[in-house]
């Protein structure tokens, strides 16, 4: 059993002190998988951004990557992506590494469109976009909220493939469906 | 009316001396645009960062000294360059370049004051994404510049517009000194003094076109709505 | 790019020809004298002559400053006061014209009849007829003050309109108002087309407007051998052709400071030697 990437310890999370969920302690290693669940409103996006150390815990303690590439990313549920193409998107993800920006966009069948201008994209492109992004960082925790919200069909297989083979990071999700062999966790209404 | 129609006669004549002024008018504004940016757009990108006290004071200041009277800026520039003021070794009052900073202290303070604006208002997501990539400082600003970019172009052209047709500043700092640091604001000025009103048209059609052409053309290329 | 931006600021603000910057009232300016003189001197010495046109009072602060090196101005007593203060290292008067009092052709206040200038000035202002003052502390409204004090009577202020502006939009601004003005002959015949203003006296030695050239003991001493020639060219030499030369249509409208006469005193005035 390999270290944990990610732990919690009585976590509460929310904005500016003011508490918006409180998560049951979790523990995630390399190939882990998570599932956040729970109804609309009942903070998974709070507890997915905290995780990906993008907001501060209200309470509790929590052992994770920092954000950025080798660490922790954070993809969201209508993502954005910065003016430019597809390609500038993963590359800035893959911090200039043109291999792997390659690989990414291969494993989301990305690639015949990564030359096109974002704004040109369909939702279920942009998604994809944002997801090879976050893959070309190589994140040892990537925190995906809603992908299938977005996703159009070829997205999801690719999307499954992604959570069936990489190993290689512990991937939590928000989603109220199930993944197969994941770990799931439900946040009550407020 | 036929102040207009001499105007448009001395135009079209082709006078040396109306390019002159014109090219010194387009080069101090533009110098000063150009000091104002590189010093603006950074600070304005780092106020939009900076968190507290210190900061919102910052952020007050940059945007009431949007508001600056170009007469004062004149002024007192005046007296710091003056040959008697503490700046007066430096030897720049009369001069383009004692313009030139006039014009940047007065560009200064939008092109900041718009790209704090411009960057705040980028949605929360474009932070929360260049965040959990973890790009380096200079990436960062380069896409969060870039997202806020038709918001700053126009800001870079209100503050060109300022500079561009203010007198205040420019006559006090230049001294309106014929081939030197005559521009066409401070020519106006002394065209009307004079009383040569075809003149003063003339040179003051001159001003509204470029300043408009200017407008529009950056306007056609980096801000037209999307369709 | 950086570098072709410095290259192209070095082309434009580095060094030229040597320097001198001067301070002249705007009547000087604004009669187009300039425009033949300055062309002159620089041709003749290869020099860079830089001209301020201002007020006579901003000339004086201009030059208490050590901001410009040479005046041209035409108010006495303001370079007595100069030259009191020891700031004048060399004064010599070298053209003279004349204000004249102008006004609505057919002057309601009667001033034509009057046996001076300063009664004429009494006249405009017991007849309650407007009267435009520059307002500006130029060499004009230094003049206008003297003429009132020797009148020993003012307009009272309802009548009298201040414009702060030059002598161009201040003859516009009388023409408009059908007002008294006091205002230099060279001005005054450019715009005549342009304004409905008549002179209505002219004819006494008070009306006298002698022009000076003073170089100041606050200039850089790089510049003082420069003022030194422009000072002598303008008063002694090649100057002197350019002034006599100078009209406005057919009119000569600057005449040279005669010589034989004080050239030295900011109060001489070359009274009794008739304008042709």
């Amino acid at each position: 059993m390999s270290a944990p990437v990610l732990s919690t310890r009585a976590l509460t999370v929310g904005y500016d002190g003011v508490s918006v969920a409180t998560l049951p302690d979790l523990s995630a290693a390399a190939g882990d998988r998570i599932v956040i669940g729970g109804p609309n409103g009942s903070g998974k996006t709070t507890v997915l951004k905290t995780l990906a150390g993008l907001n501060v815990p209200v309470s509790g303690e929590m052992r994770g990557p920092m954000p950025g590439p080798r660490g922790a990313i954070y993809v969201h549920p209508s993502p954005f992506l910065f003016a430019g193409t597809g390609q500038h998107n993963v590359l800035l993800g893959a911090h200039g590494d043109a291999a792997e920006t390659e690989r990414a966009l291969d494993a989301l069948g990305a690639l015949p469109f990564s030359a096109s201008d974002v704004r040109t994209l369909s939702s279920g492109q942009r998604q994809r976009i944002a997801l090879a992004r976050a893959l070309a960082a190589r994140p040892r925790l990537l925190l995906v909220d809603e992908p299938e919200t977005g996703l159009d069909a070829a997205g999801l297989d690719a999307w499954s493939r992604i959570l069936r083979d990489r190993h290689d990071m512990a991937i939590v999700i928000a989603t109220h469906r199930d993944v197969p062999g994941a770990a799931r966790y439900l946040l009550s209404e407020r | 009316m036929s102040a207009f129609v001499d105007a448009l006669r001395l135009i079209v004549s082709g006078d040396t001396e109306v390019w002159k002024i014109t090219a010194v008018s387009l080069f101090v504004s533009g110098a000063a645009l150009a000091f104002a940016t590189i010093a603006g757009v950074p600070l304005g990108y780092a106020l939009a960062h900076a968190r507290g006290r210190a900061a919102r004071a910052a952020s007050s200041i940059v945007h009431t000294l949007t508001a600056l009277p170009t007469v004062v800026v004149g002024l007192v520039l005046y007296f710091m360059l003056s040959a008697t003021g503490p700046l007066g070794w430096m030897d720049l009052l009369y001069t383009r370049l004692a313009m030139i900073v006039g014009q940047t202290v007065l560009a200064l303070p939008i092109v900041a004051a718009l790209t704090l604006v411009a960057i705040q208002r980028l949605p929360p997501a474009a932070f929360e994404t260049a965040s959990t990539l973890g790009l380096g400082r200079l990436t960062r600003l380069a896409v969060l510049l870039r997202e806020g970019r038709t918001a700053i172009v126009s800001a870079l052209l209100l503050a060109f517009a300022r500079v561009f047709t203010e007198l205040g500043a420019a006559v006090i700092l230049g001294g309106n000194i014929r081939g030197e640091t005559r521009t066409l604001t401070t020519v106006i000025a002394l065209e009307h003094t004079r009383g040569d009103d075809a003149r003063a048209m003339a040179l003051g059609l001159i001003l509204v076109v470029i300043a408009l052409a200017v407008n529009a053309g950056v306007h056609s290329r980096w801000l037209r709505r999307p369709s | 790019m950086f570098a072709l931006a410095a290259a192209v600021f070095g082309a434009a603000c580095g060094p030229r020809p040597p320097r001198l910057r001067i301070a002249t009232t705007t009547s000087v300016d604004s009669s187009g004298l300039l425009d033949t003189l300055v062309p002159g001197f620089e041709q003749e010495h290869g020099v860079n002559l830089q001209v301020l046109a201002v007020g006579s009072g901003q000339a004086f602060q201009l030059g208490r400053r050590g901001d410009v090196a040479l005046l041209v101005t035409h108010e006495p007593a303001g370079e007595r006061a100069l030259i009191s203060d020891g700031l004048v290292r060399y004064y010599r008067k070298f053209m003279f014209n004349r204000f004249v009092i102008a006004g609505p052709p057919e002057d309601p206040a009667a001033a034509r009849g009057a046996a001076s200038a300063s009664e004429a000035m009494s006249r405009i202002a017991r007849s309650g007829r407007l009267f435009v003052s520059r307002g500006d502390d130029s060499g004009t409204h230094a003049r206008e003050r003297q003429l009132w004090a020797m009148a020993g009577v003012s307009p009272q202020p309802a009548h009298l309109i201040e414009t702060g502006q030059g002598m161009a939009p201040t003859l516009r601004v009388a023409s408009q108002r059908v007002a008294y003005v006091l205002t230099d002959e060279a001005t005054l015949a450019r715009l005549a087309d342009a304004v409905q203003l008549r002179v209505i006296y002219d004819n006494d030695p008070a009306l006298l407007n002698t022009y000076a050239v003073m170089i100041l003991t606050t200039a850089p001493a790089r510049t003082s051998e420069l003022a030194d020639r422009f000072a002598r060219w303008i008063a002694e030499g090649g100057g002197r052709q350019h002034i006599d030369a100078f009209r406005i249509g057919t009119r000569q409208v600057f005449f040279l400071w005669p010589a034989g006469l004080d050239a030295a005193s900011p109060e001489s005035t070359p009274a009794g030697v008739r304008a042709p």
